[in-house]
C-alpha cells in the first residue's frame, strides 16, 4: 500500500486553545517516522486522537482506506494500531505476564459466559495467550520477570511491560510516546535496538521523542511541530538542515550534550 | 483459577459441611442460611466494586426485585418456585440492563446516584403497590423449593441448599477473575485508559458486571422469600444497600473471599451487639469511615499485606542471615 | 376550587420545593466543581439546617434571627469538619473511596440526628404570618415568598462570590482545571475544604425556609439528596444556572404530579426524571458533551 497512516488537516481544540491548527502528515508502511517539537507543539495531542482519546475538532485520519477519527479507542486497538503512554499506564494491580496477557485482548474472543463456564475454546484461547505473552516479554528482555508485580518495576522495564503489551494486539502500526523518556544513555540504546528490532517484524512505528540522538539514529522520516502545526517533514538529513526547525529549537537544548549517564 | 484458590475453596467446602452437624442449634444454622444469602450479594457487588470501580446503592431493590418476584408468582399465580426464580432473574436483568446502560456510558459515578434513586423507587413501589405487594405489611405463605418431591423446609436442609449454590456461584466467579474477561476488568481497575487502548470496551463490561451483579443479588431474594415464607418492604430499604457496600468494604473490594467475610461479619456481629440495635446506622457509619481511611483494602486485604510485609521483611532477614553465615565460612 | 386556581396551587408549592432542590443541587455543583466528588451527604446538610434551626428556637427559645445565622454557622462548621475528618486525611484516594466516604458521612449525620432528636417530624412557625394570600382562589403562603426572596439572595450573593471576589474565582478556577490552578498559587486544598463549607451554608439555608412548609426529620436528607441531584444532572452537572432552573422543574413536575396522578408516588417522579435524563440527555439542559466515555 502506499500509505499506512495518513492525517488531513487535523485541528483540535480545548475550550478556547488551539493545540492543533490545521496538521497534515503521512506515513508509508514498515517504516519509522518520528514526531518532534517543542513541548506544547501538540505532539501528544495527535497520539491522543490517532489512539482515539480524543475526537478531532476538524480534520480527517485515514488508517489503511478507512477513516478512523471518529472511532473510540477501544475500536482502534482492533484496527490494527497500539500504543504506550508518555507516563507509563501499566496495570500496577497486575504481574508483568498478565500485562502483557490483557494486549491479547483485541484478537481472543472469550466473553463472560465462556469464561464463567471455562468452555473448551476459553481454554485453549488462554494457553495461546499465556504463550504469546511469554515471547513477547522476552522479545523486549524481561525473560524471567513475569511473575513479578509491574508497580514492582523499575522504570525501565516497566517501560518495555507497555511496549511488550502493545506489541501483543498484534499492531501494524505502533505509536511509541517518548520511549527514551528517563532513560540513561545505555538505555536508549537498547530502546533504539528494540525499536529497529520491531521494525524489522513489519510493523510501522510513529513515536514522539525529544531524544534527539535516538531520532536521528532510527528515523527514516520527521515530522517537526510547533505550536500546533506542521513546518518540516523529511528526512533526518533533510530536517537536521532546515532554517526553520532551527530557530524553534533556538533556546531549547537539542538532547544531544545532555544526558544522564 | 490457581492453586490458593483451589485449595481455600476445598477448605471452605469441608467447613461448610461439618458445622452444621458441630453447631446443632438450628438458630445459629438460620443465621448462617443468611450469611450464605447475603455472600452471594456481596460476590457480585465486590466484582463490581472491586474490579470496575463502581458502586451500587440499589442492591438492595435487586434483592427485592429477587424475593418478591418470587414471592408474587409463586402465591399469587401458582407457578412452580424454580420457574419463578428463572423468571426473576430475567426480570433483574432487564433492570439492570435499563439502569446501567446509560449510566456506565458516563464518565463518573453517575451509576451510584442512579442506583440510589433506583433503590428509592423500588421501596415505593413495594410499599404502595398493595394489589400485588400487600404493601408495608407484605405477604407471607410463600411456598417451599422443592427437590424431585422433597420440601426444603427445615434450617438443616435449606442451609446446605444454599451453601451449595454459593460454592458453586464461586467457582464461576474465580472463573471470571482468572480468565481473559477477568484480567480485563482488572486491567479497567489499573488504568482505564490504557484498559481501552489495549482493546477492552469498558463501558460493556461495566454493564456487563453490573447485569451479573444484579442477578446474583436477584438470586439471593428469591433464595430468601423462599426460607422466610414472609417479606415486607423493611428488608429492601436503602438501608440494607448501604450495608451490603459496608460488608464489601469491610471485607475486602478487590477479594470475593474478602466479600464473603464482610457478609459473615456483619450478619453474625449484630447478634452479639443487640444492645446497639438502634444504633446500627451510627455503627455502619462509623464502621465504614474508619475502614475507608485505615483500611482501604478491607479486613481480608489489610491482612494479606501484614502479611505480604512481615513475609517480605521474614525473607530479607533470612537472606541477610544467610550471606553472613556464608561469609564467615 | 374550580380548575385553574388548583393549577396554581399545584404550582406555589412546586415552585417552594423546587427552590429547595435547587439550592441542594447548588451545593453539588459547588463540590463537583472543585474537586470533582459527588457529596452523596448534600442532603443531610439541609436536614441539619432545619433541626438545629428548631433547636435554637424552641429549645433554647433564642430569636429567629439570630437563631437563622447561627444554625447556617455551625452547619457550615459541619460541613468542614467532615472535609477535614473525612476527606483530607485520605492519600490519593480513588473515586470509590471517597464515594463511599461521603455514604458513611451521611449515615453519621443522620445517625447523630437520630440520637439528638429522634424518630419525630418536627415543625418551625413560618417566618412571617400564618395567613396564606389568596390569589385567583389559590392560597399563596407567605412563606413561599420567604423561600423564593431568600433563594434570590442566596443566588445574587453566589454570582457575585464567584464573579468578582478573589476566593470565588479562584474557586472557579479549580473547577475549570485543578492542576494549574495550584501552579498559579491558588492553594487547592483550601479550595475544597471551602467548597464543603459553602454547600453546607447553602444546604443550611434551604432546610431552615422549607421546614414551616414540608416540616423535618431525621431521614428527609436522603431523599433531598436524590431529588437535588437529579436537578443538578437535569441542568448539566456544574452548571449552576441549570441547577436552579431544573429545580423548579422537578419541583413541578412533582407537584403536579402528585396533585393531578398520585401522591403516593410523588417521590418516584423525581428519581423517574433522573433516569430519563441519564438516558436521553445526560449532559442536561446547559451541560456540555465532554462528559460522555
Amino acid at each position: 500500500m502506499e500509505k499506512i497512516l495518513e492525517a488531513d488537516n487535523l485541528k483540535k481544540e480545548f475550550g478556547g486553545i488551539l493545540a492543533l491548527r490545521g496538521v497534515s502528515f503521512s506515513m508509508k508502511p514498515n517504516t519509522i517516522k518520528a514526531i518532534i517539537g517543542p513541548n506544547g507543539a501538540g505532539k501528544t495531542t495527535i497520539f491522543n486522537i490517532i489512539s482515539g482519546i480524543y475526537s478531532p475538532s476538524g480534520g480527517k485520519i485515514w488508517f489503511k482506506k478507512e477513516r478512523i477519527d471518529r472511532l473510540n479507542s477501544h475500536l482502534i486497538a482492533t484496527r490494527g494500531i497500539s500504543r504506550t503512554f508518555q507516563n507509563v499506564q501499566i496495570f500496577g494491580n497486575m504481574t508483568a505476564l498478565e500485562n502483557v496477557m490483557v494486549g491479547c485482548h483485541p484478537w481472543t474472543g472469550s466473553e463472560f459466559l465462556a469464561c464463567i463456564f471455562k468452555t473448551r475454546r476459553a481454554r485453549l484461547e488462554e494457553k495461546k495467550i499465556h504463550l504469546r505473552a511469554r515471547e513477547l516479554l522476552e522479545f523486549v528482555g524481561l525473560a524471567g520477570k513475569e511473575n513479578v508485580l509491574a508497580s514492582q518495576l523499575t522504570f525501565h522495564q516497566q517501560r518495555l511491560v507497555e511496549i511488550a503489551r502493545a506489541l501483543a494486539t498484534q499492531p501494524e502500526l505502533l505509536l511509541l510516546d517518548e520511549p527514551a523518556a528517563g532513560l540513561n544513555l545505555k538505555e536508549t540504546q537498547e530502546m533504539a535496538n528494540l525499536i529497529s528490532k520491531i521494525r524489522q517484524k513489519g510493523i510501522s512505528v510513529l513515536l514522539v521523542e525529544h531524544d534527539m540522538d535516538l531520532v536521528m539514529g532510527i528515523s527514516e522520516e520527521i515530522v517537526v511541530l510547533n505550536s500546533g502545526e506542521v513546518i518540516a517533514e523529511g528526512t533526518p538529513r533533510e530536517i537536521q538542515s532546515n532554517e526553520k526547525v532551527i530557530a524553534a529549537y533556538l533556546g531549547e537544548e537539542l538532547n544531544v550534550e545532555n544526558k544522564k549517564s | 483459577m490457581g492453586k490458593k484458590n483451589f485449595f481455600s475453596l476445598i477448605g471452605l467446602t469441608s467447613i461448610v459441611l461439618i458445622l452444621p452437624p458441630l453447631i446443632g442449634n438450628p438458630y445459629y444454622i438460620g443465621i448462617l442460611v443468611f450469611v450464605g444469602i447475603y455472600s452471594l450479594i456481596t460476590i457480585g457487588l465486590s466484582l463490581l466494586m472491586g474490579y470496575t470501580g463502581q458502586i451500587s446503592l440499589g442492591h438492595a431493590a435487586f434483592f427485592g426485585v429477587g424475593a418478591y418476584t418470587s414471592g408474587i408468582l409463586s402465591t399469587r399465580f401458582g407457578l412452580d418456585p424454580w420457574l419463578a426464580l428463572l423468571a426473576s432473574l430475567l426480570l433483574a436483568a432487564g433492570i439492570a440492563f435499563i439502569i446501567g446502560a446509560p449510566a456506565l456510558r458516563l464518565k463518573g459515578h453517575y451509576l451510584a446516584m442512579a442506583t440510589l434513586a433506583f433503590g428509592e423507587i423500588i421501596y415505593i413501589v413495594f410499599n404502595q403497590w398493595i394489589e400485588y405487594t400487600g404493601g408495608p405489611s407484605g405477604f407471607g405463605e410463600i411456598p417451599r423449593f422443592c427437590i424431585g418431591g422433597f420440601s426444603l423446609e427445615s434450617d438443616f436442609n435449606y442451609y446446605y441448599f444454599v451453601w451449595v449454590i454459593v460454592i458453586l456461584i464461586l467457582v464461576m466467579a474465580l472463573n471470571l477473575i482468572h480468565s481473559r474477561i477477568g484480567r480485563a476488568l482488572r486491567s479497567i481497575h489499573g488504568s482505564e485508559i490504557a484498559a481501552r487502548a489495549m482493546g477492552v470496551n469498558v463501558s460493556r463490561y461495566k454493564l456487563q458486571v453490573f447485569i451479573l451483579s444484579a442477578v446474583f443479588a436477584s438470586l439471593a431474594g428469591s433464595l430468601y422469600a423462599h426460607f422466610v415464607t414472609f417479606i415486607s418492604p423493611t428488608s429492601f430499604s436503602v438501608m440494607f444497600s448501604v450495608a451490603l457496600v459496608t460488608m464489601v468494604a469491610v471485607g475486602g473490594m478487590t477479594n470475593v473471599w474478602g466479600a464473603m467475610v464482610g457478609a459473615a461479619l456483619l450478619t453474625v456481629l449484630p447478634e452479639y451487639l443487640r444492645v446497639f440495635e438502634d444504633y446500627d446506622i451510627l455503627i455502619y457509619g462509623a464502621t465504614l469511615l474508619l475502614i475507608m481511611i485505615f483500611l482501604p483494602e478491607g479486613v481480608v486485604g489489610g491482612i494479606f499485606q501484614l502479611f505480604k510485609e512481615r513475609m517480605t521483611r521474614r525473607s530479607v532477614k533470612f537472606t541477610l542471615n544467610v550471606k553472613s553465615l556464608w561469609r564467615r565460612y | 376550587m374550580t380548575f385553574s386556581s388548583q393549577l396554581l396551587q399545584y404550582i406555589f408549592t412546586g415552585i417552594a420545593i423546587g427552590s429547595i432542590y435547587g439550592m441542594v443541587a447548588l451545593g453539588f455543583n459547588i463540590i463537583y466543581n472543585a474537586t470533582g466528588i459527588i457529596n452523596l451527604a448534600q442532603g443531610e446538610f439541609v436536614m441539619l439546617g432545619g433541626m438545629v434551626m428548631i433547636s435554637l428556637t424552641q429549645t433554647f427559645k433564642l430569636p429567629m434571627a439570630l437563631s437563622f445565622f447561627i444554625t447556617v454557622g455551625i452547619v457550615t462548621l459541619l460541613g468542614a469538619l467532615f472535609e477535614r475528618g473525612a476527606i483530607h486525611p485520605l492519600k490519593n484516594p480513588s473515586v470509590i473511596t471517597l464515594i463511599i466516604i461521603t455514604i458513611a458521612g451521611s449515615i453519621l449525620f443522620k445517625g447523630g440526628a437520630m440520637f439528638i432528636w429522634g424518630k419525630q417530624t418536627y415543625t418551625l412557625p413560618p417566618f412571617s404570618s400564618d395567613i396564606p394570600i389568596a390569589v385567583m382562589g389559590a392560597s399563596l403562603s407567605p412563606q413561599t415568598l420567604w423561600i423564593l426572596g431568600i433563594m434570590g439572595a442566596v443566588m445574587i450573593i453566589l454570582v457575585f462570590f464567584f464573579g468578582f471576589t478573589m476566593t470565588g474565582r479562584a474557586m472557579k478556577a479549580c473547577a475549570v482545571n485543578r492542576l494549574a490552578a495550584s501552579l498559579m498559587g491558588i492553594n487547592v486544598k483550601l479550595m475544597v475544604l471551602l467548597s464543603f463549607a459553602l454547600s453546607a451554608a447553602i444546604g443550611a439555608v434551604a432546610g431552615i425556609i422549607i421546614t414551616p412548609v414540608a416540616l423535618m426529620d431525621y431521614d428527609r436528607g436522603t431523599m433531598l439528596a436524590i431529588k437535588g441531584f437529579a436537578a443538578a444532572v437535569l441542568g448539566g452537572l456544574g452548571s449552576n444556572i441549570g441547577a436552579v432552573i431544573a429545580g423548579f422543574i422537578i419541583g413541578l413536575m412533582e407537584s403536579l404530579g402528585a396533585g393531578f396522578i398520585s401522591s403516593g408516588y410523588k417521590d418516584a417522579i423525581a428519581l423517574f426524571v433522573l433516569l430519563v435524563v441519564l438516558f436521553l440527555k445526560p449532559s442536561g439542559i446547559m451541560g456540555s458533551k465532554e462528559e460522555q466515555l
